[in-house]
């Protein structure tokens, strides 16, 4: 006898399955919208929760500091500027370093200088300008090369991820250009709308700001930084520290606050963990409720072909094979509704991965494309055992029954 | 009837989205006091192309003969070109990455006009077998 | 012997009374024997051509095909006998409405065993018996387009498809004109005449003198009422 695959009967089964879900279109359509939904939450659930895990990360590499002294009231400013780049702040005594540097438990120590500017080739947004000092910073040297290091003692810029530059690779403020050394790579925090450079390169911005007819810094801020940054020495005691900080400034008679970069990676953290356990749980109860749906809609179909599964029989064909063609067709509809779902993920996903991330207030970072892929056919292959399941579910329930796949007498 | 109501509501639906949408959960970035900025006026014109795009729907629905459908599919992927075009070559918006037109305006427009063109597509070379009465 | 009934009994249960809707029948049949059985609605005809094609089990009794008992048989070899030893022709319309007449002849050979039949054959055999029951330019037409006559001559192709031993048809003159019945009769009679076995289910007067016996189905209980010499 010919082989079953010469015989063609799955090209056979597989336009009979395509037929049926022709033929109730309204069902089929059905089916498929659960089945995309699955997909969709599945795929961009996944999705979602892994680019925060990852713009988690990279956030706690890139924040450098274990603490920042900033000026009294700024906490809530800094933490912002962290998380979102909006600029605000005021200044503290420099001496402030050499305090911090002094105190148990302290490795290293840096200041920086905080200012916001208007560049004309960003539009109307404020572009974060933080100078740091190339002989001791430990929070933006590490992520630059040699070349682009020594550029910036030359009045280079650095730019970050999200900052424009001209086609020129300069940046502009206040009518003159300053060439950009490098951009750094996407840090998923307000750093990547910051702009790095020297304090030289800043004074000269500032003067430059001062000749257009912009006086930024009064003369009691001459010479002072934004934060001082520290980083603590393996298994210091963070608190002590900012204790005995609190302590020396307010003997100095300095007014400050103390922001743990942890406590800010916490924070974010926690908002994390409350996205991610939202995710999965409505992926489950959507994954629960739409096998659910997909078994009684199946069911209430079989039920209306009762006399389609009657003819079969009397043909001669096995309950198996009436199973491999309800699965077959239960496996059409998910892949088909699947890839919606699929295709509608990605849509949302990645065109408005921005937005998603500014309204969370959740740094993300894109998955690698492997990991993307990775996904989809998880999402994709759970999509269609589910379908292919709640089918053979619906038909074996349904055919247990003796006379279920007989005609009666005078029966349409 | 019941696939020329379907057909002219996904143009539809694409039309509002362009243009309610638009004016509402993908707006551009404020106008102020002295400065309009470019996203504003790839707002505004958005709009109208999405009252186009909605207005082609409407007329695919009273279309019978599938010349006129076609020549009003043809209408709405030059609709969708253009939404495409407006956030990116035309006019464009504020470069600013974090910029609301940025993260939610040009995405939207994009998506909007590659799924009216690529739709208006599918409705020309769909076969339609018998002439609808 | 080609098919034997002994003591076939059938009960249902309804509202917890037990009902018996075949009652000791006792029947056999050989090749090129046709068979015609009448009966009145709800006298057990269609339960028996089920009990007879395996499709129900009987309550108690056997039906034995060619000597194997189709009780102990699993649902794989049952389904064979039907592929392709007894074709089934059901009262009612059995086409498959979402598929054209073509690929509903095919459904046999496609979805069962097939026989030992291939492809090419089939679908050379399946062009004469179209062209014989004039159905050659309906192939790409779907049920719904057909009439009940066509819908009647589409069944008896599919049964002859596979080349049966056996043709079991349940009224299948039922709604046909006196023209058309008188057709579809003869043409069994020619089937018989090459050797396959009918058996017919008929409560129409004018198509009993075609078979060579004929049955009486009364209250679940098989009787002889005539046995047929002058074959038409």
């Amino acid at each position: 006898m010919e082989k079953e695959q010469d015989r063609g009967v799955g090209r056979y089964i597989c336009r009979c399955a395509w037929q049926s879900l022709k033929q109730k279109l309204f069902q089929s359509v059905l089916l498929g919208c659960f089945a995309a939904l699955v997909a969709f939450l599945v795929f961009a659930g996944t999705l979602l929760g892994s680019s925060m895990e990852s713009g988690i990360g990279r956030m706690k590499e890139r924040l450098g500091a274990d603490l920042m002294i900033v000026p009294h009231g700024q906490q809530g400013k800094t933490e912002k500027l962290l998380l979102t780049g909006n600029p605000e702040f005021s200044y503290l005594d420099r001496d402030l370093e050499q305090v911090a540097a002094n105190t148990k438990g302290v490795k290293k120590t840096t200041s920086q200088f905080y200012f916001s500017s208007v560049s004309a080739d960003c539009c109307s947004t404020r572009v974060q300008l933080i100078a740091f000092d190339p002989g001791t910073d430990f929070a933006v040297l590490p992520w630059i090369n040699q070349e682009e290091m020594k550029k910036t003692k030359k009045g280079q810029v650095l730019i970050g991820a999200d900052v424009i530059a001209q086609g020129d690779h300069t940046i502009r403020f206040y009518g003159e250009k300053h060439p950009v050394a490098g951009k750094l790579s996407r840090t998923a925090t307000g750093l990547d709308q910051s702009v790095f450079m020297t304090r030289d390169t800043m004074n000269k911005i500032l003067e430059d700001a001062k000749k257009k007819g912009f006086h930024f810094l009064s003369p009691k801020d001459k010479g002072k930084v934004s934060a001082v940054l520290i980083k603590a020495e393996e298994g210091a005691n963070l608190d002590k520290i900012e204790t005995s900080l609190l302590k020396k400034a307010t003997a100095k008679g300095d007014k400050i606050d103390i922001v743990s970069t942890q406590k800010v990676i916490g924070t974010v953290s926690a908002q994390y963990e409350f996205f991610r356990k939202g995710i999965r749980f409505l992926q489950i109860l959507f994954i629960l409720t739409s096998s659910l749906v997909l078994f009684l809609i199946f069911s209430f179909s079989y039920r209306e072909r009762k006399k389609e599964f009657a003819v079969l029989r009397i043909v001669g064909v096995t309950t198996g094979r009436i199973r491999v063609m309800t699965c077959t067709q239960g496996g059409m509809i998910s892949l088909i509704g699947g890839l919606i779902g699929l295709l509608t993920g990605a849509l949302v996903l990645f065109p408005f991965r921005v937005l998603i991330s500014d309204s969370l207030q959740v740094p993300m970072i894109t998955p690698a494309a492997v990991t993307i892929a990775f996904v989809a056919l998880m999402a994709l292959v759970l999509t269609v055992l589910l379908g292919v399941a709640a089918a053979d579910i619906a038909i074996r329930t349904l055919g247990r029954a003796e006379t279920y796949f007989t005609l009666r007498e005078g029966e349409a | 009837m019941k696939t020329r109501l379907l057909r002219g509501a996904v143009f539809i639906l694409l039309g509002l989205v362009a243009s309610l949408g638009i004016a509402t959960v993908f707006h551009v970035c404020p106008a102020m006091k002295d400065m309009v900025m470019k996203c504003y006026w790839t707002g505004r014109v958005s709009i109208a192309v999405g009252i186009g795009i909605i207005l082609v729907g409407i007329l695919t629905i009273f279309a019978k003969k599938k010349a006129f459908a076609d020549g009003l599919s043809v209408a709405a992927i030059l609709l969708g070109i253009e939404l495409i075009l407006l956030p990116t070559l035309l006019i464009g918006v504020c470069p600013g990455a974090h910029m609301h037109c940025h993260t939610a305006t040009r995405p939207a427009l994009i998506i909007t006009g590659a799924l009216t063109v690529i739709y208006g597509g599918f409705s020309i070379l769909w076969k339609r077998n018998k002439i609808e009465e | 012997m080609l098919i034997r009934a002994k003591n076939l009994v059938k009960n249902y249960e309804r509202e917890g009374v037990s009902h018996r809707v075949v009652d000791q029948v006792n029947f056999t049949m050989d090749s090129g024997e046709f068979v015609i059985v009448k009966g009145s609605s709800g006298s057990g005809k269609t339960t028996l051509l089920n009990l007879l094609t395996g499709i129900l089990k009987p309550s108690g009794g056997s039906v034995f095909f060619e000597g194997d008992d189709l009780k102990k048989m699993d649902d794989g070899k049952l389904s064979e006998i039907r592929n392709h030893r007894i074709s089934y022709i059901p009262q009612n319309d059995t086409l498959l409405s979402n598929l054209n007449l073509w690929d509903n002849l095919r459904l046999p050979f496609f979805l069962g065993k097939g026989g030992d039949l291939k492809e090419g054959e089939l679908n050379e055999r399946l062009k004469v018996l179209l062209e014989e029951f004039g159905l050659s330019d309906r192939k790409c037409s779907y049920p719904r387009e057909l009439s009940g006559g066509e819908i009647r001559r589409a069944l008896i192709i599919r049964s002859l498809s596979l080349s049966p031993d056996l043709i079991i048809a349940d009224e299948p003159t039922g709604s046909l004109d006196p023209l058309t019945t008188l057709t579809v009769m003869e043409k069994f009679r020619r089937i018989a005449k090459e050797g396959i076995a009918v058996l017919a289910v008929s409560h129409q007067p004018e198509t009993f003198p075609f078979g060579d016996r004929l049955y009486e189905m009364k209250e679940g209980r098989l009787l002889p009422a005539k046995v047929f010499t002058n074959k038409k």
